[in-house]
């Protein structure tokens, strides 16, 4: 293939060669000065989440996995920022990584991940919520690799649960692994209800008082699930609860999905010791 | 398939050799590039690509029957097949949105209606295809563009990858004449096409993603428990993060199109440098803004019937303009409120060529400072996930109840990068790409490398994905 221009050809570098390269550079400079910022780079909660850890009283909730939990995070963090007791007693970190499971771990390894959440955040308890994206073949902490549909992806990815679940029991925080709610298509329900099965099977095998599995939140209390994109809010109102992909919530179901949550978090730090009832009304602690 | 992963990597990088290897046999070329564009669309749902087929075939028929008939009937060809692909994107993308507004509104007044939703998914990227069938048989009709009678073309131009997703909306007659013969190499812009993609790249990972994990997400999950400041950094922060999202895609796709020997059009002009709102829609989106000044605002009547039928062509224009971003009051609220702005300037006479070269240096920052801050306060609309969240946003925001922030150094520092992309020279970027076409081949190769890799390490962890990917 030809191109433009031509010139500039030989194996030592000219004059205009070195020029190109140094101002294509620029660029390249600014990736490597971001790339030394970056481990310095917080999240405003995170950084909210340092300074309302100075108290020791301080509950650190973090909130790790896929791109579900980040709608966690959102309808969470609302109850919470709508509390000013709750806004100063608990932390909210965010550590989603949107595409990550637990069947990628040459992009993310989640076991290796969740101990870095402890190192730099030191949760009192972790949301987790993974699974989303693990529709494909496996890669190991070590790299080796299994096929989806292979006859052990199974297994595989049963062992890759359990190396994350001791890896997240070890942080010593209260962990809930929250399971997958309701989807549009009907492949990924199918694939949903067997890792949602699983995930309930790991966490009861394990026995670990600190490790709890949550329900998935379901639009309807009773009955069989179905997806519904759209739903009655608390005034009746018809509001869209889902995004058009089918999967994830809106800001109005996250706040429902939050609303489910949000009391077996406080029931999960309850059991582990630390009481959230100071600043909740009557009427929460009920409905709790 | 996400342009900045390993999987378009390693698709692009069969895709390209294959493609100049053809480049000889064209039409064996446009097989291969169609094939390619329908494996890219299955990536996320195969049977989608039944929709494109679908699609591309019809509009293919219609073209044709269009071009037959005269007088009447080939108006009503057109507007059936209009209406056809118009109902498409209403059945997915619009039907749920106007089922639960309808069911409220009668709820409202103690009336129960019971209309029932609709769940299938949303054809990734339905309103850019859709736009694009749109162009080409309404070309057709106006016979700027005589129909092809070659499927393949057809299938080409609604279904090829760099623009398939995101647009740019490229025109049928700009996009079909170029498919006609094999593609001459020298026309490649080397330097232009590598920069535009690194560039794209670096706006998306690092500037796009870092502002939005890093600052803007926390300060719209509830916009009432940030201080003022927090919310003024939040909207000028999200007015660099859709710049920086949207416009890296456009720029990748650009890029990409042209490596493999297409011209797109161009889709930003430095935005945020408007000096009026007509002038920034003349930046922004601009192969989509000048889409709707030729199929919707022409055809409404544009500016021949006075200024009222003027003022309310700009406001259907832009209202529907909004609503083509999604299906939600927020988008047709975001849209109406540009063009009420439009309105205004055209009262008052501020915008047109004759008003920019009459415009003093004072006229003219003020109107870059007027027009600014009216596009960063409006893109709250764009961003606040419900009614509630954008009245407690400029609620709080201007209440002016806390000044201080919880913007780190490290999200200042992104933001000044972003700004940067509007503030240095444009004569920059051109020494740049010179200096690269100039280079040796070693260089050309490495340098693309090693932007890359620092990149990937700079970037967040995980896969963002792009804003306008949703519409």
């Amino acid at each position: 293939m030809v191109f433009r221009s031509g010139s500039g050809s030989g194996i030592g570098m000219g004059d205009r060669p070195r020029r190109a390269l140094g101002a294509a550079s620029a660029l390249g400079a600014a990736c490597l000065v971001l790339s030394l910022l970056a481990p310095l780079a917080v999240t405003p909660c995170r950084a909210a989440a340092a300074a309302v850890a100075e108290a020791s009283s301080t509950i650190k909730i973090a909130f790790a996995g896929d791109s579900i939990v980040d709608n966690y995070w959102s309808g969470i963090g609302r109850i919470v920022d709508a509390n000013p007791c709750l806004k100063n007693t608990v932390a909210l970190g965010r550590f989603a990584k949107n595409g990550t499971g637990l069947t990628r771990g040459d992009r993310v390894y989640w076991p290796r991940e969740i101990r870095r959440i402890d190192d730099v955040f030191k949760p009192t308890l972790s949301v987790v919520s993974i699974g989303l994206n693990d529709r494909q073949f496996i890669v190991d902490g070590n790299g080796a690799r299994t096929a989806w549909g292979a006859p052990d992806w199974t297994d595989k990815y049963r062992h890759e649960l359990d190396e994350f679940l001791k890896a997240a029991i070890a942080t010593k925080a209260v962990v809930l692994m929250v399971g997958m709610p309701a989807m549009r298509e009907e492949i990924d329900n199918a694939d949903i209800a067997g890792k949602n099965a699983m995930f309930a099977a790991a966490v009861a095998a394990l026995a670990d008082p600190n490790l709890h599995y949550v329900e998935p939140w379901r639009l309807h209390a009773a009955g069989s699930e179905a997806f519904a994109s759209y739903g009655p809010d608390k005034s009746g109102r018809l509001v869209q609860i889902r995004t058009p992909d089918g999967q994830h919530f809106t800001a109005a179901g996250e706040d429902m999905a939050a609303d489910y949550l949000f009391p077996k978090i406080v029931q999960a730090l309850n059991a582990a010791g630390k009481n959230l009832d100071q600043c909740l009304t009557k009427q929460s602690k009920d409905e709790r | 398939m996400l342009f900045p992963t390993i999987e378009f990597a390693v698709f692009f990088a069969v895709v390209f050799p294959i493609t100049w290897l053809l480049n000889a046999h064209y039409t064996w070329k446009k097989v291969f590039l169609v094939a390619a564009s329908y494996y890219f669309y299955a990536a996320w749902r195969p049977e989608f690509t039944l929709l494109l087929l679908v699609s591309s075939v019809f509009n293919y028929g219609a073209a044709l029957l269009i071009d037959r008939f005269k007088g009447r009937a080939r108006l009503a060809v057109l507007w059936a097949a209009v209406a056809a692909n118009l109902g498409l994107l209403g059945y997915f993308k619009y039907y749920n949105f106007f089922a639960a507004s309808l069911m409220n509104a009668f709820a409202a007044f103690g009336v129960k209606v019971g209309i029932g939703f609709i769940e299938v998914a949303l054809p990734i990227a339905i309103s850019f295809l859709t736009f694009h069938a749109l162009s080409y048989i309404i070309d057709v009709y106006r016979r700027v563009l005589a129909p092809t009678r070659s499927l393949l073309d057809i299938m080409f131009y609604i279904g090829f990858f760099p623009h398939l997703i995101a647009g740019p909306i490229v025109r049928a007659n700009k996009f079909l004449v170029q498919t006609v013969g094999p593609r001459d190499p020298a026309n490649i812009r080397l330097g232009q096409s590598v920069f535009l993609i690194l560039g794209g790249l670096f706006k998306k990972v690092v500037i796009a993603n870092y502002l939005s994990t890093g600052f803007v997400d926390g300060v719209f999950r509830d916009p009432a428990a940030n201080s003022s400041l927090d919310l003024i950094f939040g909207m000028y922060a999200y007015a660099l993060q859709i710049y920086c999202d949207f416009s890296a895609y456009t720029d990748i796709a650009i890029g990409i199109a042209n490596l493999l020997g297409y011209e797109f059009p161009q889709n930003f002009n430095y935005p945020y440098r408007a000096v009026s709102v007509q002038d920034f829609w003349r930046r922004w989106h601009m192969s989509l803004s000048s889409w709707l000044r030729d199929y919707l605002y022409m055809p409404l009547g544009g500016s021949k019937f006075g200024t009222l039928a003027t003022c309310r062509n700009i406001m259907i224009t832009m209202a529907l303009g909004g609503l083509w971003h999604g299906a939600s009051w927020a988008f047709l609220i975001w849209g109406s409120l540009h063009g009420l702005a439009l309105v205004i300037e055209r009262l008052l006479g501020v915008t047109g060529e004759h008003g920019a070269k009459k415009r003093g240096t004072f006229a003219t920052v003020l109107g870059w400072l007027v027009t600014t801050q009216f596009v960063c306060l409006a893109w709250v609309f764009f961003r606040a996930p419900s009614t509630d969240a954008w009245l407690g946003y400029f609620a709080t925001m201007f209440s002016g109840r806390s000044w201080s922030t919880s913007m780190t150094p490290f999200v200042a520092a992104i933001c000044v990068l972003g700004a940067l992309s509007h503030i240095l020279p444009p004569r920059w970027f051109v020494t740049l790409e010179k200096r690269y076409d100039e280079a040796s081949l070693p260089v050309k190769v490495l340098v693309p490398f090693v932007v890359i890799y620092l990149i990937s390490v700079a970037a967040p962890a995980g896969i963002a994905p792009f804003i306008y990917f949703q519409f």
